[in-house]
């Protein structure tokens, strides 16, 4: 008996790993023969459109693919001087590129089919008739951070048409993105020709970048065309010279789901930090009963996140100036009267107030899985987050379909009220050592200038701030993304750190949110001492750089209106 | 003899271009500054790097913190690997196929296997806080909290390179001399005496060999680290790796990696010194 039941045993083995790999060939056949992804996403989102209004569907298929029938899109606009010409149907228009994606933002942004939104689009301005022929076969590479890749591929298809040339676009993960950018410009290597990079960490990529007034001069682009915040920190740094285009600006501004708050007898946005917490206190018995956290801290990991968090916190407090404000560069994290101390302490009950997990929130992870499913009540963070709770598709507690009502207001106010979040901002810069500059200053323009930024940052899940203050300041825009207005009324109070002028700015912040975190989660208890820690840290690093000795570097301007006057800016003040 | 030089040489010139130059380098650059922020200053400053290394107090919490993990997790991995490597000794109806399922784990990246481990602790949509939930204990924030995010950390690696010690030993068991044994039941021996006796000090080479591999590897662990906590609970690695790839203070980080190799040096050699001393 027991001799034969291993050959049964094996028999029976045999037949069942014969139906796995028959199974898996079939998987794999049809596998092979499926659409791929792209195209199921295309068909599906051609479909729907289509069911809603057969007219625009036609010219939203001939727009979206970039076929030849979409020279025979007509505009009703009255003559512009690009129109008649061979490649304005490719410009970027809400029509072409908003409408089909999002087709219920027509009638809140209200810009007719067929119209501009913006006179002055720097892509229009290009004359694309000398550009043809120049650069058919030439290849470049757009290296962009990896959850916001959307941004190069959303105009990459119409671009590659238009000039004929290639454009690979690379994701880097947010985690990598400073030591990959800083690896390749070191290397001068040249491999990504355009660079999505924070440019508060920006002064250490500036050696290797293109100077781009040149060709903003060639092309008769106005620098001024962007609010001098985004200039300030992205763009001009100290030199005088013109790194990039502004691609993420924005200010910080307090976003809360007022149905929420309702519910417990609070009918006004807070304003101040102590309103904030109050209204945590009062949302508590709903965090148990509905699980809705009363608010969600989005930029909380160990490093630069959270030392960003906790600068933008405690610039809210009239005494804390990061610096000790004697003209040196020596630290001050507490501030003359402990600023600093009663920030770090807000920061901490915010995060008791968040959802588990919230120390190591990298803003994406908190926006997708705690803020736009409608789990937390509260939060402050870039516009983004009022922005995207807009759309429906991809938001459950959208105010256009559904009875929730989100408001949005300044940064809460300390002892005083000033706009931070300038530190983080994005611009696109072109690498020194790229083969191909003009070809990634025009990839560059056609992606970012007025028009197609806009249509962008209204279309796009992940990019969905302007530097220009005409689009800033573009009422139309608020409806759609109410952090706007915020920005444009509130961006002349902006307050930057002055790290962001130091190549070792992210160095200092990784140093300096080490300790903050070690607060943060309880390893240390006293404020004082994480805050002391965090100076030291941050006073090593500015003495190896000899920010601290006799021969120290002046400090720069800190506040715009500073920075407005050093430079002979505008500083628009529009309350 | 041409054909032996010529071998020699390429393994030579390898082992120079990948291990010796820059290892050799590294400790070299740990006696300047140079920070790739500021690729024009590159001066000697002496063991200034190693001073601010031992000043620096997360160096001894990621040390803390690197060997209780790594003690922890070898401990576990070890019995747990031992275990299930007497039970695919066995012969029984489907080893075989048993014995390739349990190596899967190995075959993974560890990266993968990291957020596949993210995934299902997820405050959100994870099972783990499904349970909890279900048992009444609430959600559990297993990122956050140092001693949930330990155990997670830990579990990752356990989960992931239990297999491997089972699969080595398992391969050590197979090849044992069946002579002791049939000695030992004719003697009537109980399957602890066995078991104590006979096979354990058979293994200990293979085990030797294992919890030293084990342990160096365990002192370079990083992915769960990085990817669950954000470095929140930093191991060595870890911290060498954002000195090195976030900061880009090469000097600094090459006077760490000096350290950091120096201590996986002492403790290999300890632990071939007890290796060679009790002749196991």
């Amino acid at each position: 008996m027991k001799s034969n039941q291993p050959n049964v045993g094996r028999r029976k083995a045999l037949k069942t790993i014969g139906t796995a790999v028959a199974g898996i060939a079939v998987g794999a056949a049809v596998g092979w023969f499926a659409k791929p992804v792209a195209e199921v996403y295309k068909t599906v989102t051609s479909t729907a459109t289509s069911t809603v209004t057969q007219e625009r569907t036609v010219t939203v298929e001939r727009t979206v693919t970039v076929t030849p029938t979409v020279t025979q899109v007509t505009t009703t606009r009255p003559s512009r001087p690009w129109e008649g010409k061979w490649w304005e149907p490719f410009m970027p228009r809400p029509d072409r590129y908003l409408y089909p994606r999002y087709p219920w933002t027509k009638d809140i942004l209200g810009v007719p089919e067929g119209e501009y939104m913006y006179e002055d689009d720097w892509a229009r301005q290009v004359d694309w008739d000398k550009v043809k022929g120049k650069f058919e076969g030439k290849t470049i590479t757009c290296t962009w951070e990896g959850t916001a890749t959307d941004v190069p591929e959303f105009y990459k298809p119409t671009f590659e048409k238009l000039t004929g040339a290639k454009i690979n676009v690379v994701a880097i993960p947010t985690e990598l993105l400073h030591e990959k950018i800083m690896a390749d410009l070191v290397s001068g290597k040249g491999e990504y020709d355009i660079m999505a990079a924070y440019f508060g960490w920006g002064k250490a990529y500036t050696p290797y970048l293109y100077d781009l007034r040149e060709l903003f001069e060639e092309f008769g682009f106005d620098i001024r065309a962007y609010h001098p915040f985004c200039l300030m920190p992205n763009i001009l740094g100290l030199d005088g010279k013109l790194y990039g285009f502004v691609s993420d600006a924005d200010i910080w501004c307090f976003t809360a789901r007022m149905n929420i708050l309702r519910k417990v007898g609070i009918d006004k946005l807070p304003q101040t930090w102590e309103e904030v917490l109050a209204a945590c206190e009062a949302l508590m018995p709903l965090k148990e009963k509905e699980g809705i956290y009363p608010f969600v801290a989005v930029y909380n990991a160990m490093g630069f996140p959270c030392a960003m968090s906790f600068f933008d916190i405690a610039l809210q407090w009239e005494d804390f100036k990061i610096l000790k404000g004697d003209g040196s560069w020596e630290p001050d994290f507490l501030g003359s009267s402990g600023g600093g101390r009663e920030a770090l302490m807000v920061y901490k009950k915010l995060i008791e107030f968040s959802p588990p997990g919230a120390l190591s929130y990298i803003y994406a992870d908190a926006r997708d899985d705690i803020w736009l499913p409608g789990k937390a009540a509260m939060t402050v963070g870039w516009t983004c987050l009022p922005h995207l709770a807009h759309y429906p598709d991809i938001s459950k507690i959208s105010p256009y379909f559904t009875d929730n009502i989100i408001a949005v207001g300044r940064v809460p106010k300390g002892t005083t009220q000033r706009s931070p979040g300038i530190w983080p901002c994005t611009a696109a810069a072109i690498n020194k050592a790229s083969r191909n500059p003009e070809l990634a200053f025009l990839y560059t323009v056609f992606m970012l200038s007025q028009e197609s930024m806009t249509v962008l940052a209204l279309g796009s899940p992940s990019e969905n701030h302007v530097g220009f203050k005409e689009v800033l300041a573009d009422k139309r825009t608020w409806r759609l993304s109410p952090g706007w207005e915020i920005t444009w009324k509130y961006g002349w109070s902006a307050a930057m750190s002055p790290f962001c002028f130091l190549p070792e700015s992210y160095e200092i912040a990784e140093a300096v949110g080490t300790e903050i975190h070690r607060y943060l989660r309880g390893e240390i208890t006293d404020p004082d001492e994480a805050l002391k820690n965090a100076e030291k840290a941050a006073r090593t690093i500015l003495e190896r750089g000899g920010y601290l000795g006799p021969r120290a570097p002046e400090v720069p301007p800190l506040t715009l209106d500073e920075w407005c006057k050093k430079v002979g800016l505008e500083n628009p003040k529009p309350i | 003899m041409r054909i032996e030089y010529l071998v020699s040489t390429i393994v030579l010139l390898f082992l120079y271009s990948w291990l010796f130059f820059p290892f050799i380098y590294s400790i070299y650059i740990s006696f300047f500054e140079y920070v790739l922020t500021r690729p024009d200053v590159f001066r000697f400053v002496g063991i200034k790097n190693y001073v601010q290394l031992f000043n620096d107090h997360m160096f001894y919490t990621s040390l803390t913190i690197t060997f209780t993990y790594a003690v922890i997790a070898l401990t576990i991995e070890f019995l747990l690997g031992l275990g299930i490597a007497l039970f695919l000794s066995k012969d029984m109806y489907g080893v075989g196929i048993m014995r390739i399922v349990v190596g899967i784990p190995i075959l993974l990246v560890p990266a993968a296997t990291t957020i596949l481990w993210k995934a299902l602790s997820s405050k959100t949509y994870g099972i783990f806080d499904l349970i909890t939930s279900y048992l009444g204990l609430g959600s559990l924030g297993w990122w956050d909290d140092p001693v949930l995010s330990s155990i997670l950390v830990i579990l990752v690696d356990v989960w992931q390179w239990t297999p491997f010690v089972a699969i080595v030993l398992l391969a050590a068991i197979l090849g044992l001399p069946k002579e002791p044994y049939e000695a030992a039941k004719v003697d009537g021996l109980s399957t602890y005496t066995v078991f104590t006796k006979i096979t354990l000090p058979m293994l200990r080479p293979t085990i030797m060999i294992i919890l030293i591999l084990r342990f160096l590897d365990l002192l370079k662990l990083l992915e769960p680290v990085l990817l669950i906590t954000k470095g929140s609970y930093p191991t060595l690695s870890m911290y060498v790796w954002r000195y090195v790839f976030k900061s880009l203070n090469i000097g600094f980080g090459g006077a760490f990696s000096t350290i950091y190799w120096l201590i996986a040096w002492i403790l290999a050699t300890i632990l071939l010194r007890i290796f060679l001393k009790y002749r196991i």
